[in-house]
């Protein structure tokens, strides 16, 4: 094999060497004759490195097609590649580095792997004492997979000589790219939270365009907290996406952080480019939490409640609302009548408790239809329903409190419906009963809306099954209390008489209206800072003023409605455009905000500098653009970069495109961009147009740009020390 | 009365606290996973020799099930160094019902007829006390058995107690079953002794399971 070896070098004259020494256990399948599915090789990026450096070998996975390898967490089934190293005295070799796994379906279950070719990336550092040239061997073992699975096993060296300098091997620029490529620490914050069902992971504050991102996957660094292959949903709260994924069959641990890799697919409008982000999530406001909200009340980090314990709330719910003041009397009258009736037959009065249960529940099915359908109907236009959208919170907090004032006798909803139902209810009988029904729960509204209204309001954010089952079983909670009279008249003598505790428990009843909008307002100042929260201020303040004109009878003229109906939409308008700058606002900071060179971008600027006869590197970026994040990470940021920046003397500009400046655009437009990021250099020769650079930056490709930079005078005064 | 009154007022209060909590709480449609601690999906299937099993035939009896397919090489890491044989022999010794299941579809990898696994079982040496033959996935997928080998520990009165690796070993050599944590046999000695068991859940290993789909 060395012979071979040094034959190869000959030939090629260089300081590379392969050896390939694989052993498949494809016997295992009963083949005579090994078919092996994955070929390997070592690569370099140094033909000379020098004593104390450290450089990047990998090992080349050539994966046969249709088949592939896996990643550190396999996923459902299979098993990493792993790499033993046998390495000369004194030298180390990192773990190694995981390239961008892709999501691979197997039936039911879901791999995490490579398919076709990988780089497994190792970083091996040399010491100080090394020299002359040394052999760097991998003895690795890995499962290949297509529907059957093959363990092999193979050896893979490569010879590097050791002297000062550095030089560069062949296979530099693969690696290069593969370094560029591999997943960077995310510069977001990100939140898990989690319930019985689902896990939910927020990055927060993350400033991304969701008309860029063409996909969202999260590969869990372990097993157990998340089902590897079930469908993993995103849902957007202005640039911060939130992944929904189902819980893991680890149940008894609670997920109170979240570590693994978040891989996005980013639109460019000039193809997709897939990015890696490794997230390390601690347990935190996800945009999930406001719905499986009551953690508060529960076990810390713990599960949230479940369908039925929704149900009970609704049942207690739905009987609770028979005191009220406007239900009390009209159903102590039927409960009268129905005693009447017991004294007649049994059978009447339940065929009359019955026929009532028929009207309160018809009245609560239509009531759950009309608000399924005006929720596909808000969908079609793209409202979001979700306590995700900021503007939705607030829009709750603002029914709350307007439900609260209402419960508070500010202003009363809907006195006029009372009376006309009344009438049909005075009818005796069956009918009469099944419109005592319908009456009761619709006609009540005065008292009632309140808390249907906060029914409702839920029920909107819920799938249709659960929003459907809660508003019916509100509905059977409601007519509960005189279906159980008419079984059983007796119950009769047990109820209260109406009186002025109605109105008092009408009032009480208000506070957990005022809590659960002083709730929805904390929500908001999670997802929209304290923006959110002076926009949902101004809402509020303008409800209570709105009900305060509405309120008193002297006031309620036309003209007051009208005033009323116009302060409320100017406070919604404001409230909304507050809580939009504020999810803009956020990550417009964090991109201006980190400490690099740049001067802000200007035309006139730029003009200023070019007639100076400086070089200038401009770089189009925006908050929400993934690429340029990662280009800045990856090439704009190191000190390589700015002691170049220094020594050429080459000017820095870096135009923010977050907010869409049109001047921006324009530029854009003339070099042919529908968006960012673009990267202009020139190299100060007047007249000459600027070098654009590609998409995708590297270190290497800036620096060969910026090497162009014409010398100026300052520069050539002190020379070139390059 | 106005004790009565007060009463309501405050029992009001609190419902009205318990309705908003109760709408306000959000719910998600129950996820089809088999859960440990927990009644363990039923099934009812027939075996290499005709015979019809079902999961309530051993009310009283623990029960091992094993996803198995005889050309994976994480099976055969423990057929071919006795593991796997030693673990059934011992469990059967102490009454445990041991269920071999294999969901291999047919025509996929470890699909066999009843005449091929009764060899499998006599050439290996094995000790089940039935092979399960599964091609349809059904059981496979109430249990949602991922790889082979997937292990499974139910007790007497037919909860879930055990999911996931046979140990803590997830390779494919059989070098590395020596000094392995047995999950398997750690799970069964605490259900016969009527204990806890102490990892509930773990990580399977494995091919993937054949499914038709």
């Amino acid at each position: 094999m060395l012979s071979l070896c040094s034959v190869i070098r000959s030939i090629a004259g260089a300081g590379l060497c392969l050896i390939f020494l694989g052993v498949g256990i494809a016997a295992a399948q009963g083949d005579a004759n090994p078919k092996r599915y994955v070929e390997i090789e070592l690569i370099a990026d140094k033909r000379v490195a020098a004593p104390g450096q450290t450089f990047w070998v990998a090992l080349r996975q050539k994966i046969v097609p249709g088949w592939h390898t896996y990643w550190r967490n396999p996923g459902d089934s299979g098993e990493p590649t792993k790499i033993t190293w046998s390495l000369p005295e004194g030298f180390t070799a990192s773990d190694i580095h995981w390239p961008v796994p892709d999501a691979i379906p197997v039936g039911p279950l879901l791999n995490h792997g490579y398919s076709n070719e990988v780089l497994l990336l190792t970083q091996i550092t040399v010491p100080q004492s090394a020299e002359g040239r040394v052999t760097l061997s991998a003895d690795s073992t890995w499962l290949v997979c297509k529907e059957i699975c093959i363990p092999e096993t193979g050896k893979a060296s490569v010879d590097v000589t050791i002297a000062s300098p550095s030089q560069v091997s062949q296979d530099a620029v693969t690696l290069t790219q593969a370094v560029s490529k591999l997943p960077k620490e995310a510069p977001w914050q990100a939140y898990v939270s989690a319930d019985e069902t689902s896990v939910r992971l927020t990055l927060s504050d993350a400033g991304l365009d969701p008309g860029r991102v063409a996909k969202l996957h999260f590969f869990p660094d372990e097993w157990g907290p998340i089902a590897f292959a079930a469908k993993q949903t995103v849902s957007w709260d202005g640039g911060s996406p939130t992944l929904v994924m189902a819980r893991g069959d680890l149940k008894d641990k609670p997920v109170d952080a979240l570590k693994g890799l978040l891989v996005i697919d980013e639109d460019t409008g000039d193809g997709v480019v897939r990015h890696g982000f490794e997230v390390s999530a601690k347990a935190g406001p996800t945009g999930g939490q406001s719905i499986t909200a009551l953690q508060l009340a529960g076990p810390s980090g713990g599960s949230g409640v479940g369908l039925w314990q929704a149900l009970v709330f609704a049942l207690l719910g739905g009987a609770i609302l028979n005191l009220m003041p406007c239900v009390f009397p009209v159903l102590s009258l039927k409960a009268l009548s129905l005693t009447k009736h017991a004294a007649a037959g049994h059978s009447e009065a339940r065929r009359q408790g019955l026929s009532y249960f028929a009207g309160v529940m018809t009245s609560f099915a239509v009531l759950a239809a009309v608000l399924l359908a005006l929720r596909g109907a808000g969908e079609a236009l793209g409202w979001g329903f979700q306590f995700q959208s900021p503007g939705f919170v607030l829009a709750m907090a603002a029914l709350f409190f307007a439900l609260g004032l209402s419960l508070s006798g500010v202003f009363l909803i809907g006195t006029s419906v009372t009376n006309t139902g009344s009438a049909l209810a005075a009818q005796g009988g069956i009918k009469g009963s099944f419109f005592t029904g319908v009456l009761a729960s619709v006609a009540s509204t005065p008292c009632t809306a309140p808390f249907m209204g906060a029914a409702m309001g839920f029920a909107l954010s819920q799938p249709a099954v659960t929003a459907t089952s809660v508003i019916l079983v509100l509905g059977i909670g409601f007519a509960l209390p005189i279906v159980a009279l008419s079984f059983t008249p007796a119950l009769a003598r047990l109820l209260p008489r109406p009186g002025a505790w109605m109105e008092t428990m009408k009032q009480v009843l208000a506070f957990p209206l005022y809590a659960s909008a002083g709730w929805m307002v904390w929500v908001l100042s999670i997802q929209a800072g304290s923006s959110g929260v002076l926009a949902a201020v101004v809402v509020l303040l303008a409800i209570g003023f709105a009900a305060w004109l509405l309120g008193d009878v002297k006031r309620a003229t036309g003209a007051g409605k009208i005033a009323a109906a116009v302060v409320v939409l100017a406070a919604a308008v404001g409230g909304y455009r507050l809580i939009d700058d504020g999810v803009r606002a956020a990550p417009s900071v964090a991109a201006t905000g980190s400490q690099d060179v740049a001067e802000p971008f200007s035309q006139a600027k730029l003009d200023s500098l070019l007639a100076a006869g400086r070089p200038v590197f401009v770089n189009f970026t925006a908050a929400w653009c993934i690429t340029c994040k990662v280009n800045e990470q990856v090439a704009l940021s190191s000190e390589t970069f700015r002691a170049e920046l220094k020594k050429r003397n080459i000017a820095y500009l870096k135009g923010d495109w977050t907010k869409q400046d049109p001047q921006i655009t324009s530029i854009l437009e003339r070099f042919g961009r529908a968006g960012v990021p673009l990267y202009l250099f020139y190299s100060g020769e007047r007249g000459a147009g600027p070098d654009v650079l590609p998409q995708l930056l590297s270190e290497a490709t800036v620096l060969k740009h910026l090497a162009k930079a014409k010398v100026t005078p300052e520069i050539a005064k002190h020379g070139d020390q390059s | 009365m106005t004790s009565w009154i007060a009463s309501t007022r405050l029992k009001t209060a609190v419902g009205a606290a318990a309705l908003s909590t109760g709408l306000i709480a959000g719910t998600l449609v129950a996820y089809a996973a088999p859960t440990v601690d927990a009644p363990a999906p039923s099934f009812s299937v027939t075996d290499s020799n005709g015979k019809t099993h079902a999961l309530s035939d051993y009310r009283g009896k623990t029960v091992v099930l094993e996803w198995t397919n005889h050309l994976c090489p994480y099976v055969q890491k423990h057929y071919s160094s006795g593991n796997m044989q030693k673990l059934q022999k011992d469990a059967t010794g102490k009454g445990v019902v041991w269920l071999t299941v294999v969901s291999s579809a047919k025509g996929t990898q470890g699909a066999v007829d009843g005449e091929a696994a009764n060899k499998l079982t006599a050439d290996r040496e094995a000790v089940p006390s039935a092979v399960l033959l599964d091609d349809s996935g059904v059981v496979g997928k109430a249990y949602d058995a991922k790889t082979t080998p997937h292990m499974y520990v139910i007790d007497k009165s037919g909860t879930l107690r055990y999911m996931g690796a046979i140990d803590n070993q997830p390779t494919a050599s059989p070098t590395d079953i020596e000094g392995a944590e047995n999950y398997v046999a750690a799970a069964l000695d605490a259900v016969i002794d009527g204990g806890e068991v102490a990892k509930k859940a773990t990580q399977p290993y494995g091919c993937s399971v054949k499914y038709k789909s």
